[in-house]
């Protein structure tokens, strides 16, 4: 325990002699966390919603008679990505007025029997499994089922290139990080190398002598971290509002923390550390 | 026939080439031998010490310290050699963040404790050279002469087998001089050897040590004070 908290006090050394520019990379490289983070996680949700354009459909159900089929499509649809629309006789007579005004009329001077030529329709929006849509086409109430793929062929196009200008911009800030921690490595150097030329001269293994430095990387990158996570719990309602522009299956999903590229960005970051802190000897080892 | 703890065959040291600081150094050192190193300022006594305690590595010769040469050691054999060794450097090595106590501490880092110093003879210790109500202190703190008593204090945390100083009692008074000087003697006595470097001749006349003196770049070993 005392060694650990005299380690600590080692590794807090530059801190204490430069806390100025240290607290101003700590700040720099907590937006370089938040921001990697923030493109992580529109990754996932670009990738999400650029499936769902390429996948999507649209299922067109023509009912039988005036039945209502609802609850047993909903049924069979239970768990899928859809949005399901109910369209009543008028209803879908109203949708084709301005088309086809003279069938219009003439279908509602029927009265009545109108319904039966044009019965309620439902009209089902998203990804539909094809066993989902099999069981369907035997549902007795359906009379018929025409199924269509929703072509947003610019929309999926746009999607891929944003998802490949964030994993580009995701891979400079990651850069950007690391030559941030070699610039600390730089500016701890003097205080480090007193710190290893003294314990190497008092016999203290080289591995222990130069743990102080490397727990002074972890220390600046958990701080960092930490305001990171801090700025996102307080900032994201008002950053995921500005970017509804990537839709509302996007919005679905919220802003959930990403936990795994928090995971890999500390691991790289530990990894470099290691490599800044472990390579290469001084004069006196 | 005491054994070699250190020989020390034509060492040679040259920071520009053609140019050097010291040439032909040869001498053995047994457990328990006392030498002092004297020379004038920037005869390269401190450059000297610092090879000898394996910090620095000649231009030409070679250490062996305990049969194991310095310049082919591999690095867990000179960190057990080193561990050995306590050297006190004109610098003294200490670092200012950090209080009296926790230098103490650090300098047992990764040491067994058969080889620590008994906390009774380093309470003597710490109590002779003053420094008993100052163990929380920054190095920061400290007088000049305080922290050269905290380099000499921290040296004898550990059992060691060789002690290299280098200029240890610069900035002491008459009086602490004389009961650091004798703290060495008493290690010295008690098994370890003591390489002193200093331009204090009244102290090596006062000790009549065997001396070595390195004057423009030569090296030479008196048998007598």
């Amino acid at each position: 325990m005392m060694r650990l908290r005299l380690l600590l006090r080692l590794a807090l050394i530059p801190f204490r002699r430069a806390w100025g520019v240290l607290g101003l990379m700590v700040v720099s490289l907590a937006q370089m966390f938040l921001a990697l983070w923030f493109c992580a996680l529109l990754q996932n949700e670009i990738s999400h919603t650029r499936q769902f354009a390429e996948q999507a459909k649209l299922v067109t159900i023509q009912l039988k008679e005036q039945v209502d089929a609802m609850p047993a499509i909903g049924e069979v649809l239970e768990g899928q990505d859809v949005t399901i629309e109910e369209w009543s006789s008028e209803e879908v007579l109203s949708k084709m007025e301005q088309d086809e005004p003279e069938l219009v009329q003439t279908v509602r001077s029927l009265g009545s029997e109108g319904g039966v030529l044009f019965p309620k329709m439902i009209i089902i929006r998203g990804v539909v499994a094809p066993e989902r849509i099999e069981k369907l086409k035997l549902m007795t109430q359906i009379a018929r089922l025409d199924q269509s793929p929703v072509h947003h062929s610019r929309l999926t196009g746009f999607y891929r290139h944003l998802g490949l200008e964030i994993k580009i911009a995701g891979a400079l800030l990651l850069l950007l990080v690391l030559v941030q921690l070699v610039v600390f490595q730089r500016i701890q150097d003097r205080d480090a190398s007193e710190v290893v030329s003294n314990l190497a001269a008092w016999g203290v293994p080289a591995i222990l002598s130069r743990l102080p430095s490397f727990l002074s990387m972890v220390t600046l990158s958990a701080i960092a971290g930490f305001l990171a996570i801090l700025e996102w719990v307080l900032f994201r309602a008002f950053i995921w509002k500005d970017n509804a522009f990537l839709g509302e299956l996007s919005l679905d999903h919220g802003l959930a923390f990403p936990w795994g590229s928090v995971a890999l960005t500390f691991f790289v970051v530990a990894v470099m550390s290691l490599i800044l802190v472990f390579s290469g000897r001084s004069v006196e080892e | 026939m005491k054994t070699a703890l250190l020989k020390v065959e034509n060492l040679a040291k040259s920071y520009v080439p053609g140019e050097m600081v010291w040439k032909h150094v040869s001498f053995e050192l047994g457990r328990g031998d006392f030498l002092y190193i004297l020379g004038g300022s920037g005869a390269g006594k401190s450059s000297l010490l610092r090879t000898l305690a394996s910090f620095e590595s000649p231009s030409d010769g070679r250490v062996l310290c305990q049969g194991v040469d310095l310049r082919t050691s591999g690095r867990s054999e000179l960190e057990r050699i080193r561990q050995r060794i306590s050297f006190i450097p004109q610098n003294l090595g200490l670092i200012p963040d950090l209080t009296i106590e926790d230098h103490l501490e650090l300098s047992r880092l990764g040491i067994r404790s058969s080889e620590r110093m008994e906390e009774g003879a380093l309470k003597n210790v710490i109590a002779l050279t003053g420094l008993k109500d100052k163990l929380g202190k920054r190095i920061s703190a400290l007088s000049g002469g305080e922290r050269q008593r905290v380099a000499i204090l921290r040296a004898f945390t550990r059992k060691v087998d060789l002690l290299i100083a280098d200029e240890p009692t610069g900035a002491q008074d008459f009086e602490m001089t004389w009961k650091l000087m004798d703290l060495f003697v008493k290690l010295n006595l008690s098994g370890t050897a003591l390489l002193l470097a200093t331009h204090d001749l009244e102290m090596v006349r006062r000790l009549r040590k065997r001396c070595a003196i390195l004057k423009d770049g030569s090296f030479k070993v008196e048998d007598r004070a």
